[in-house]
Order: structure tokens, then sequence, then C-alpha cells
């Protein structure tokens, strides 16, 4: 992964706090692309936990797999970090980060 | 000859030999060992095919074993409680995320800004709980094989699957599947006779699981409405 040059920036928690809780949705929660994880099993996931209809869940799927990533959630920062502790207990590769 | 998984009336079936079971086994025991955890007691497989004998036991044959005898008093009530205080404290797991197979099991939870801290922050936080989740679906999927003739409960079926994939995660990592084309590589081994060294008797076990997990998802996700 290429984003290990990325600095550690020291923020006060404090302000972190303060920052989110003004923003509806400011983290996004992302599902990686790998050559491992059957559709079938990212597709299931999609729709059990995230309880997306299934053309949703496949078009979600279908767009992990064609673009290298999809965007399945929004939300605080508790919110994305729930979601990745349990994409991380599905075995998918999942990550959260701040929405611009 | 293992028979695919299939949603019937009473759950998740599928038939697996004994040596599939034994294979199966020792791929969860190498996972739960990767994770700092412990296979569930080693009992004896059962045959393939239900004993002539065994239709005519009942459950109150069957002898149980002796209950265990009560503690000594005082000293052992003390190691007792120092047994137990022991699993309360944090007791430091070493987990080697250098390893890549352990990485993937485990992986960064952070990307954009920060995402160095903040994986590390997210680990503090999440892992070992995480860590757990996975050991007890591995512990219960070692479990399930006890006998060949499986029949799954939704939630056991689940289980069972996320237990799958993690040898899937571990396995493709020995194997260096990094992208599409080292995927048809690996799945290109499809028989016995192809599997002429450590890596391709490996690959051969990844596409077995891979294969039953599919079998698995298929069935799971014909019975969403």
């Amino acid at each position: 992964m290429g984003m290990s040059i990325t600095c550690a920036v020291d923020i006060d928690p404090d302000i972190a706090v303060k920052e989110t809780t003004s923003v509806a949705e400011p983290w996004k929660v992302l599902v990686w692309n790998d050559p491992v994880n059957l559709m079938s099993y990212v597709t299931y996931v999609f729709r059990t936990y995230f309880g997306f209809s299934a053309s949703v869940a496949h078009k979600l799927m279908l767009q992990v797999h064609h673009e290298g990533k999809a965007v399945v959630a929004n939300g605080t920062k508790e919110e994305a970090e729930r979601h990745v502790a349990a994409m991380h207990g599905f075995g998918l590769w999942a990550t959260y980060e701040q929405n611009q | 000859m293992a028979l695919a998984f299939k949603s019937t009336l009473r759950g998740y079936s599928a038939f697996l030999e004994k040596p599939e079971r034994q294979i199966l086994r020792s791929l969860f025991s190498d996972v739960l060992t990767l994770l700092g955890g412990v296979s569930p007691v080693d009992d004896p497989l059962e045959d393939d095919k239900p004993r002539f004998l065994d239709r005519f036991r009942t459950s109150d044959t069957v002898k149980l074993p002796d209950a265990p005898q009560p503690a000594q008093p005082s000293s052992s009530t003390d190691a007792a409680f120092w047994d137990l205080v022991g699993t309360l404290t944090e007791d430091p797991v070493h987990i080697n995320l250098d390893d890549p197979a352990v990485k993937r099991l485990l992986p960064d939870a952070r990307s954009g800004e920060g995402a160095q801290a903040g994986s590390e922050q997210f680990r503090d936080l999440a892992q070992d709980d995480i860590r757990q989740e996975k050991i007890a679906d591995l512990q219960r999927a070692y479990a399930l094989l006890q006998s060949g003739s499986l029949m799954l409960t939704r939630a056991e079926a689940e289980s069972f699957s996320r237990a799958l994939n993690q040898v899937r995660l571990v396995l493709s990592s020995r194997l260096n599947i990094v992208d599409e084309h080292d995927a048809e590589r690996v799945h290109a081994i499809g028989s016995v006779d192809q599997a002429t060294d450590v890596e391709s008797y490996m690959a051969l076990l990844y596409n077995f699981v891979s294969w039953l997990q599919e079998t698995l998802m298929q069935a799971l996700i014909g019975d969403l409405s």
C-alpha cells in the first residue's frame, strides 16, 4: 500500500471532536479490490451486513472489482470504525478516511 | 470426493471425506496459530460412514466421563484464583504483523491523510476484538468438521464461510497472489498430477477451499429473499 509516506499530524482530540460533530458525515468507508475475496462472498457481506438490496450490493461489488475501490458507507468516525472493524472481521480489505 | 454445499430444509449440507477434513482442520489450525489462538481439543474424526453399531446407540448407553473431583481446598484455590486473574489481565499476544499473511488478516484500517497514525490507533482500539472474532470463527469451523456429513445452521454456515475466507487469505499470501494474473496462474493448477512441489500443492489446496467457499456462498445467497 503506497500510503505510508503520509506523515502523522498531531491533532488535538478536542478540536477533532468539534470538527467531526459539525459535519453530518465526515468519514467514509472504502472497500478495496483484491484478487482473493470471491465476488459472491463480497456481495453476500454487502447484502447481509449493510442491508443493501441485491442490485445495489452487486453494483458496489462490481465497482470494487473494476475501479479498484468503492465507498460503501459514510458517517461519523465511530460509525466508520465500527464498519471497518466488521469488514476486517469478514476478511474484506476496508479502510476509512475523512471526507474532503 | 467432497460434495458441494447446498441449501436444504434442515440446513446447509455438504459432505467431506476424512482426508479432506483433516486437511481443512490443519489449515484452520495454521491460521489459528498465526492469530495467537489455539485449536479446540482434537477429538478423533468420525469415520465417513456411520458404523453399523451406531444405529443402536442411544444417549443413555453412552458412558460419560467421571465428573472432575472438587479442587483441593486453600492452596489450589489460590492457584485457581490466579489462573482466573491471569486470563483477565492484559496478556500481550505476540502478533507478527511483519508476516504478510498476518497483515492480510489484520490490515491497516486507515487511508488518506494521517493513515499511518490512524491505523495504529485503530489497532490499539479494535485489533484484539477482531482477532478474537477470527479465532472464534476458526475454532467453530474446526469443531464443525467432526463428522463427514455437515449440516449447518445459517449462523454456522456464515461463520464457516469466514473461516474458509481466512484460510484463502493466508494461502493467497503464501502463493503471492497479488493481482488477477496471479489468481489465474494458481487457478490453472487443477489436478493432483500438477502438484509437483510445495507451491503447486498449496495451489491445489487454495483451489479446493475456494471451490468449497463458492458453493457455500451460492447456497447462502440463494436463500436471501
